[in-house]
């Protein structure tokens, strides 16, 4: 049994909708008549009401406009951005998205090439190194990669070196582990292809070599002790460029 | 000047047919773009009709609206009187808001209340006008499922959707906006002719 009011007066207007009376329908629910008569007839009321009439001209005029509307929608025109973007908003979104951060990438990454350490764009400088070491597979590839690098860490310690100021020996510790990196690299190709890469690494450990001469005459106290253990590692590192130059001199040993 | 027999509100326009319609303005067929025109004007029509003032405005309202629907109709989707009731929608709050009518009655309103009152209502059955008026004192959800409902004879579940509420939800709503239509046509004299 329905309890609610507006359950019954919902289930009574649907009943006459369909034709039967008032007067009938209120018989099943005489607790409610009195409430309901009132809304059922003001029901049949309305719906009796004539239908609102616009007029005539009013309709021709929009359909007119209507007319115009779509003929200017049909016509052939250049699309705008926001057209483009109204065509296949996902689409385009994502690739106007995926453009923009190539872009920024791209800009940042140009930038930060020259950066030296302490500057916000180096850390991008070196996660794009360790990117470009990660998407290369050969040895020899990874080998030349380190050179390079070994090469940059180099001109960023000669950049930074200042007389009397304290040098940035993290900075330094890169330098050589770079060279060394390319070594362990080199060791691990053919014959051929170590010989081939072994004369780049030679030279930077070369320059590395001079770098450090030079820091030894300008830097201060406190790195004096740094600067000579670093120029043994040096050293030893031209030692095991000269195993891989000669692997047959048996008197040689790499350190 | 062009006879246009569905004028009226075209009950047993049946759903295919909408949907050819449709289909074929958006195909940009000139007749079918004609017939969907009066449709959605008839429809629109009578909704706002007792929503605003003076019929002026309704026809204006509707005219605006048939264009906006015919603007959007490419990017239509879906149940189309549910979205053609819903831009209906937008434009009369806008209107309300220009205007600034919402639910405030105008000083033309009021001198017509007070002469309405003071003229003998009994025995005078239920007009379109007095219909406005009484619309005027129901909320906006009240009026509009009322015009759903009774005038443009739409089911339960069909204006539930439309307005985007329950069946219970508009069961409610119908029987609340009846009940203050009642009690302010029994203030105002009038007698139900049944």
């Amino acid at each position: 049994m329905k309890t609610k009011i507006e359950e019954i007066l919902d289930e009574l207007i649907a009943e006459v909708k369909r034709g039967r009376s008032v007067d009938d329908c209120l018989r099943e629910y005489p607790e409610y008549a009195d409430e309901l008569r009132p809304l059922l007839h003001l029901v049949n009321s309305i719906a009796e009401l004539p239908k609102p009439e616009p007029s005539a001209e009013v309709i021709e005029t929009v359909i007119n406009q209507a007319r115009v509307l779509l003929s200017e929608q049909k016509a052939p025109k250049g699309f705008s951005l926001r057209e483009i973007f109204a065509l296949r908003p996902v689409m385009v979104r994502v690739a106007a998205i995926t453009l923009l951060v190539f872009v920024v990438g791209l800009t940042t990454v140009s930038l930060s090439a020259n950066s030296l350490p302490g500057h916000m764009l180096y850390p991008i400088k070196i996660a794009t190194e360790r990117v470009q070491l990660l998407l290369t597979t050969d040895t020899k590839g990874k080998a030349r990669l380190h050179v390079v690098y070994a090469g940059k860490r180099t001109d960023e310690f000669m950049s930074l070196l200042t007389p009397g100021v304290k040098i940035n020996e993290d900075l330094l510790a890169k330098m050589l582990h770079e060279t060394g990196l390319a070594i362990n690299c080199a060791e691990l190709l053919d014959e051929n292809s170590a010989l081939e890469i072994i004369d780049q690494i030679y030279e930077c450990s070369k320059q590395q070599m001079k770098v450090l001469q030079e820091a030894r005459h300008c830097a201060c106290d406190g790195d004096t002790a740094v600067i000579e253990e670093a120029i043994q590692d040096c050293l030893n590192q031209h030692k095991c460029i000269e195993c891989i130059k000669n692997p047959d001199a048996s008197n040689r040993h790499c350190p | 000047m062009k006879d246009y027999p569905s004028l009226h509100l075209r009950k047993d326009l049946e759903k295919y047919e909408l949907r050819r319609f449709v289909d074929g303005a958006k195909k940009g067929d000139e007749d079918a773009l004609s017939q969907l025109c009066v449709y959605v004007y008839s429809r629109i029509y009578s909704y706002v009709f007792y929503r605003v003032n003076q019929p002026e405005d309704a026809e204006d309202l509707t005219s605006e609206v048939v264009l906006k629907v015919i603007k959007a109709l490419k990017n239509q989707r879906g149940n189309f009187h549910a979205w053609m009731y819903k831009i209906a929608k937008h434009a009369l709050i806008d209107f309300y808001r220009k205007k600034a009518v919402r639910r405030e009655l105008s000083l033309s309103d009021l001198s017509h209340d007070i002469a309405d009152k003071s003229a003998d209502f009994s025995r005078q059955t239920l007009t379109r006008e007095r219909l406005r008026k009484g619309m005027q004192r129901l909320t906006e959800e009240q009026r509009q499922v009322i015009i759903l409902r009774f005038i443009e004879g739409f089911s339960n579940s069909e204006a539930a959707e439309f307005m985007g509420k329950s069946v219970g939800a508009i069961k409610v709503l119908q029987f609340r906006a009846l009940r203050a239509l009642r009690d302010y046509f029994s203030r105002q004299g009038y007698e139900d002719k049944n």
